[in-house]
């Protein structure tokens, strides 16, 4: 019984692998008919603008940042850094409504899925003091502000409603999703301004900080945590041009989250100097040099507002415009625009060429620039198996796994589309 | 779709749903990341004074600012029961019925006096005690077959003007065994008067004894002559808050005893030659007797360096008349006499008392007590409260010699938190001084484990140098030094193992021979800095 409860609860957790991605199979095969379905998948995706692949699988994955990881990053840094990534798994259920309300060119959709999100955006001076510390910087008062940070895992509920149309005997879609959040954990930071000043030999330091900073419930955490609600809208419409290509224009993720009154504010705009702990008799001295230094005392030092309150997270909101042009049976080429605002994200812009090696096999090559990374080359094959089943698999950057040294993003995506 | 598709087809998503899970769960395994850092930051800032030094003294700032120490302790005092001593008192009265008879109901058939006697030290008469605390205990035991009620009082025993009273019924013997009743009663507040029925008689007290055949008995009970009714009276821990009449003419040795003194006990090693020394010794006595007091011996030892020195001074061995105190009846309620002792460098060795840093006092002294005889008329008094002291004063001025004077301190030290995301690889321990004494100081740190045994001394490079004087012997400015403590990985894996740290200051004066005074405002201020590398890691 225990089994086949383990076994029930392991199917449950992996058709909840709802899909809502970058990717999906009608990518590769454009669907022709409405039809009962279930796509389930998951993608990945992180870089920066600053640290390359190899440094990043370290700091995600564990291993140590050697001296030339950091001088490789140290070379990248400009006014403007930024790291990124995301993590989505989930399922998804396309039910044609002819079925229940003679509706012959709508269907409903309904899934569920996991987002994990972080980005940051951080100062030169910040990174290089992160990482080697503040020696380096004897005698000099280092810059931290413009740095903001946010990180959030949350899951959704998707219903929507998609319409089929068909010009020039081309199949184009369009749909509306309402996504229902229930928030797991959230922190954000944000530093308006900062400075860290080591004055020489070491013998103060005084730290300048305007921040806030979030975070949801700590005492509550995992998949069953519920800390936050919240509701977001995916909209997307498909054009078909009268030379047959294709525009697809989508907005996914437009929306917000609140977190509950549990959650915890932080915030200072102060001034603190630091000439070491202040012992009245150093023949009283006591372990307080070290133990005493904890983290609870640093943060009532370092704030001046520290409080339980709840705060609304705007969500970060996609756009995606492509255009997507089939030469022959053989050939297809599509262009496109991302963009993910309030994530310090920069502007995607992709070029995918694919090529059918016939019907049910296809390879894309993958050439963008932009996210959270630079340039990315990517390559994915999808398969069709009968009538039932595409399967897809693939990345968008071909070179992490390659020379993970010269690239700066990494991503990967699986999915599965199941027909009926 | 047939059934066995749709089986296919559902074994299908299965299978890559499975891979898929097990693909991503394998998250949890990942390790942690981890990277090396310089951290340069202040850890610890300390202005150290004479004040740190000499806790337990209280330093006085003369006309020119110098500093003076004057330390005061009370050597010994003489408690009361070294002068009177009432002993736990157990005093049985047996009451023989001589002629049988039949009692009533309610008829008394006994009913005696007695005068008693307290056990005090030998040659002590006292007429008066007034008791802080103690214990009567009363057994009774009766062999009359009927149920009594018994009195037992003693008259000499008041409280609030209430006579000590004990009523209470006691039960009928039987053929194997006797009636029985034990009571405590507290003495706490009681006075005793000591002097008898005629209140002529010393330590004595009265007692009344009577027996009643209980009114609710259900007829005449025989009492056969020989019949007995036993009392037992135990006086237990009397400690008397006063008391008067003659303490006699005793002689009281004390010693040799010690004292401890914590005035030199952050100082380990070392040698310190003092100026001057002056050594004041009050005997004062709050007792209502003369006394003769004979110093035999007061001493000074350092148990740590094994080195001991005894006074030698005209008082020492020769008697000193202590006249008795007087009572003021009010509070505080006796005038004390004094004896002052004026003691110093140029009548005695006390020097050498102090310089070897003792941290023991020790003496011995004989007491005659009452060496006139009874010359009070039997009026001599004791409060508890107001006893023999013997208060000590030294007061010398810091102008002093010191070699190599070791200050030493151990303290608690934990470096490894369970909260510490970081560990330190290696580094430098930074300490920089401004001295504003005139004396190097040498730093020692020496690490040890929780049984203490010690790891390891640290390496120190340099010391902490004297600040400049001029031709006054006067400090002119502050002196900056860098003293570094290197710390490779071995250090660090040893005091990542430490629980104590002993922490050592050797100061040694500047321009000698001359002696050096110290003035109120000299400092040495310490600031400690890490120049650290860390291995930062989420483990």
């Amino acid at each position: 019984m225990k089994i086949r409860i383990q076994i029930i609860t392991l199917l449950f957790i992996t058709f909840s692998y709802l899909s809502v991605t970058a990717q999906t199979s009608s990518d590769f095969f454009a669907d022709t008919t409405q039809q009962f379905s279930v796509s389930l998948g998951a993608n990945y995706t992180y870089g920066s603008s600053v640290v390359n692949s190899a440094f990043l699988n370290k700091f995600i994955f564990g291993g140590k940042i050697e001296r030339a990881d950091k001088d490789e990053a140290y070379h990248q840094l400009s006014n403007e850094n930024r790291v990124g990534g995301d993590f989505n798994f989930g399922l998804k259920v396309e039910i044609p409504l002819d079925t229940f309300f003679k509706k012959t060119n709508v269907s409903l959709i309904v899934g569920v899925e996991n987002n994990v999100h972080f980005d940051a955006q951080f100062s030169s001076d910040l990174f290089q003091f992160t990482f080697d510390g503040n020696k380096q910087f004897e005698g000099e008062r280092i810059d931290i502000g413009k740095t903001n940070f946010n990180y959030y895992t949350l899951q959704k509920l998707n219903l929507g409603l998609v319409k089929y149309n068909k010009f020039n005997g081309v199949l184009a879609k369009e749909g509306l999703s309402i996504n229902l959040i229930k928030g797991q954990e959230s922190q954000f930071m944000k530093i308006t301004e900062g400075s860290i000043f080591t004055a020489e030999y070491g013998k103060e330091i005084e730290v300048d900080l305007n921040y806030r900073y979030h975070s949801s419930d700590t005492a509550k955490t995992g998949i069953a945590a519920f800390n936050g609600v919240g509701v977001t809208t995916d909209l997307f419409a498909e054009f078909i041009l009268k030379n047959g290509d294709k525009v697809y224009l989508g907005v996914n993720d437009l929306g917000f989250v609140r977190w509950n009154n549990n959650s915890i504010k932080i915030a200072a705009d102060s001034n603190f100097h630091f000439e070491g702990i202040v012992v009245d008799n150093v023949f009283d001295l006591n372990d307080s040099l070290v133990s005493n230094i904890s983290r609870d005392s640093i943060i009532d030092d370092i704030s001046t507002e520290n409080t339980k309150t709840s705060y609304l997270m705007a969500m970060p909101a996609s756009v995606n415009i492509n255009y997507t042009k089939v030469f022959n049976e053989k050939w297809k080429i599509n262009v496109g625009f991302y963009h993910k605002i309030l994530s310090n994200y920069v502007p995607l812009i992709s070029v995918n060429g694919y090529y059918y090696f016939n019907p049910k096999l296809v390879v894309r090559g993958h050439v963008s620039y932009g996210g959270y990374g630079k340039l990315n080359t990517g390559l994915a094959f999808s398969k069709a198996i009968k009538k039932h089943f595409d399967i897809f698999i693939g990345t968008n950057n071909i070179e992490a796994f390659i020379k993970p040294n010269s690239a700066y993003s990494n991503s990967g995506f699986i999915g599965l589309k199941a027909y009926f | 779709m047939t059934s066995f598709t749709g089986m296919l087809f559902l074994k299908k998503i299965v299978c890559i749903s499975i891979i898929i899970c097990l693909f991503f769960s394998c998250k949890k395994d990942f390790d942690r990341p981890e990277w090396d850092v310089d951290l340069l930051t202040p850890l610890m800032k300390t202005t150290l004074t004479l004040d740190n030094i000499l806790p337990d003294s209280i330093l006085q700032t003369q006309a020119d600012t110098s500093l003076k120490l004057v330390y005061q302790t009370n050597l010994f005092d003489v408690d009361m029961d070294s002068i009177i001593k009432i002993s736990d008192t157990t005093i049985t009265e047996i009451h023989t019925i001589t002629f049988g008879s039949i009692a009533s109901p309610g008829s008394s058939f006994i009913s005696e006096s007695e005068e008693r006697s307290l056990s005090i030290r030998s040659g002590v008469e006292l007429h008066y005690v007034s008791i802080e605390s103690g214990f009567v205990e009363i057994e009774i035991l009766s062999e009359i077959k009927e149920r009594l009620i018994v009195t037992y009082s003693i008259p000499s025993a008041t409280k609030n003007g209430d006579t000590l009273v004990l009523k209470d019924y006691i039960s009928a013997a039987t053929n194997s065994e006797n009636g029985y009743l034990l009571k405590r009663i507290d003495l706490s507040g009681y006075e005793l008067d000591l002097t008898g029925v005629l209140g002529d008689e010393v330590n004595t007290f009265v007692t009344l004894a009577e027996g009643t055949v209980d009114t609710l008995a259900t007829g005449p009970v025989n009492i056969n002559a020989g019949t007995t009714l036993s009392y037992g009276l135990k006086f237990i821990d009397v400690s008397p808050y006063f008391v008067r009449g003659y303490f006699g003419n005793q002689q009281v040795h004390v010693g040799p005893e010690t004292t401890i003194t914590n005035a030199f006990n952050r100082i380990s090693s070392g040698t310190l030659d003092l100026d001057l020394i002056d050594f004041d010794l009050e005997i004062k006595n709050g007792i209502g007797v003369d006394l003769q007091m004979t110093l035999n011996q007061l001493g000074s030892s350092n148990t740590a360096t094994m080195t001991s020195n005894s006074l030698s001074h005209s008082s020492i061995g020769t008697p000193l008349d202590l006249t008795r105190a007087l009572l003021t009846g009010g509070v505080p309620e006796v005038t004390y006499s004094s004896y002052p002792l004026a003691i110093n460098t140029s009548n005695s060795n006390i020097d050498q008392l102090i310089e070897i840093l003792p941290n023991e006092l020790s003496y011995d002294f004989d007491l005659f007590i009452n060496p006139l005889g009874n010359t009070s008329g039997g009026n001599d008094f004791f409060y508890k409260k107001h006893s023999i002291e013997t208060n000590l004063k030294v007061e010398f001025p810091l102008s002093l010699i010191a070699n190599n004077l070791t200050l030493e301190e151990t303290v608690d030290f934990n470096f490894s938190e369970e909260e510490s995301n970081q560990d330190i690889i290696d580094g430098t321990l930074f300490l920089y001084a401004d001295n504003g004494f005139p004396f190097n100081a040498d730093i020692q740190l020496i690490l040890y484990d929780a049984n203490m045994t010690q790891i390891q001394n640290l390496p120190i490079k340099n010391y902490i140098e004297a600040a400049p004087v001029n031709a006054a012997l006067r400090v002119t400015a502050k002196k900056e030094s860098i003293v570094t403590v290197p710390l490779s990985s071995f250090e660090i894996a040893n005091l990542y193992a430490t629980k104590y740290m002993v922490l050592k200051i050797a100061f040694t004066t500047t321009a000698q021979p001359q002696f050096i005074k110290i003035y109120e405002a000299y400092e040495l201020d310490i600031k400690i800095v890490g120049d650290f590398s860390y291995n930062v890691n989420f483990k």
